[in-house]
């Protein structure tokens, strides 16, 4: 889709969207709950005996926000607004309305996420255990693929017109932790495949994670980034292509 | 100067038992054009084949020879729908602001919005949506679908649960809105109000083209527009 066709959705969205994020999601409330990871970060982790060390659960504390963030701002993104039937009417595309409506929310995830980042380092001097440019670099490549690998579902769940992308995609986020059991338990080999293709690849993210934590070679993480790539991209054709076919109900 | 032609039309919904317009073919110049009809006659199904949000099961419906959808990406619409139905986040000056936009009119401030003067919403323009009256969100409603100035406007029951004084402004807006090239289709249960506004008036009957009255006719000759109802529709007109 060229870059053109979506700048003027992707305008019109900005202005409306921050209109929305300062008045339905995250809103006050949702703004000051965004700031609780920041929080935690600086409490001393390790000492709470769930987590190996302050690191350990940090790192948990700013993937599981990350995961809560991602649902929170882009469950809607996509999903069908009974008001969408006015820019219909101007000639927008609903397609490129609603990618663009995505794209806003994801880059406002990312925003939040890079709050994050600086908040979980900064964490890491005060805990007496910085942590190194590798293993920023590791978590940052992490948190973006988990979020793109979530958002890119929410996107696809909010096409089909279902208003309960949050429901799904914590279904499938908690099936995608039980896929190593699913492929050991499943018989034939083809229930593990279908699982590995059809969830969310939040084991090939990790897998991203750990080969850039080890200084794996770029060729050797190449197989996990280009199954997360393709998924993501899989799952935002197949949302474009449901959102070109979706007719705005009028006054629903 | 947009002429609708309905050719030989049939809508039927998924799972329904019947159509919801059958073999309906007529044309529209341009004018205000008042669709009247029982509930489930198929007035607003006609308007939404108009808008492109629905498609024909048989025939074909054009405006000025382009299919309806084509028709709206290049030349854009007005359409009100039933129920007024907004991003009730926004404020009124947000909203018109980013219609404007696609329009390609740019985001002008709404002091700067002409129609907000002809609709008296520029008192309006912090407020919320979701905090107006209904008769305030039927002139914003108005406002938003005439940006982009369409050669083609819609409107579904546009005086439902109005005041008096309230449907007297929105007809002295509607008929404000006439122009020698422009098609304004009115669906409305409110015959009254149609008989004075409508320069030609269409009637349905359970997705049939019952009837049709141009120019004068449609306003005073022949007895009223409640009697011609009451004979063409029948004793099944809720």
């Amino acid at each position: 889709m060229p870059v053109e066709q979506l700048r003027l959705p992707a305008t019109l969205g900005l202005s409306w969207q921050v209109a929305r994020w300062k008045r339905v999601v995250p809103a006050r409330l949702g703004g000051a709950a965004l700031l609780v990871p920041c929080v935690l970060f600086f409490l001393p982790l390790g000492d709470f005996g769930w987590f190996q060390n302050w690191r350990h659960g940090a790192r948990v504390a700013i993937s599981l926000s990350a995961v809560a963030a991602t649902v929170a701002l882009g469950r809607d993104s996509a999903a069908p607004q009974p008001s969408e039937f006015w820019v219909y009417q101007k000639g927008l595309s609903l397609a490129d309305w609603g990618l663009a409506r995505w794209l806003l929310d994801m880059a406002l995830v990312t925003t939040i996420l890079s709050v994050w980042l600086v908040a979980f380092w900064a964490a890491s001097f005060v805990a007496g255990d910085p942590e190194r440019l590798r293993e920023i670099a590791a978590l940052v490549a992490w948190l973006l693929l988990l979020q793109m690998s979530i958002g890119s579902l929410l996107f696809v769940i909010g096409a089909t017109g279902s208003s309960r992308g949050t429901e799904y995609s914590v279904l499938l986020f908690f099936l995608t932790l039980l896929q190593p059991l699913i492929a050991h338990a499943a018989a034939p080999p083809w229930v593990g495949a279908v699982a590995n293709a059809a969830l969310p690849p939040i084991h090939p993210a990790l897998d991203v994670r750990a080969g850039i934590m080890t200084g794996a070679t770029f060729l050797s993480i190449m197989p996990p980034l280009l199954h997360v790539g393709a998924y993501v991209t899989l799952m935002l054709v197949a949302g474009t292509f449901l959102l070109a076919r979706r007719r705005p109900e009028e006054g629903a | 100067m947009p002429t609708l032609r309905f050719d030989s039309v049939s809508l039927r919904y998924p799972r329904a038992s019947a159509s919801a317009l059958a073999d309906v073919s007529m044309t529209l110049a341009p004018g205000i054009v008042g669709i009247v009809g029982a509930n489930g006659a198929g007035k607003s199904s006609l308007l939404k084949l108009l808008l492109g949000s629905r498609k024909v099961t048989a025939g074909s419906v054009t405006i000025d020879g382009d299919e309806p959808s084509l028709y709206r990406r290049r030349h854009g619409m007005g359409f009100i729908p039933e129920k007024p139905a907004f991003p009730d986040y926004l404020t009124v000056a947000e909203f018109l602001g980013g219609l404007r936009m696609i329009a390609g009119a740019g985001l002008p401030t709404l002091s700067e919005h002409a129609l907000a003067d002809s609709f008296a919403i520029n008192e309006l323009g912090a407020a919320r949506l979701s905090t107006l009256s209904l008769g305030q969100k039927r002139r914003v409603e108005l406002a938003a679908a005439l940006i982009g100035d369409p050669p083609l406007l819609l409107l579904d029951e546009p005086t439902n649960g109005l005041d008096p004084l309230a449907v007297a402004s929105l007809r002295a807006s509607i008929l404000a809105c006439r122009r020698p090239d422009r098609v304004i289709l009115v669906a409305s249960h409110h015959l009254d109000e149609l008989q004075r506004i409508a320069d030609r008036v269409v009637m349905l009957d359970r997705g049939h083209l019952v009837g049709s009255w141009g120019g004068d006719d449609a306003r005073d000759q022949a007895g009223s527009l409640e009697t011609r109802f009451r004979a063409l529709v029948g004793s099944h007109a809720s």
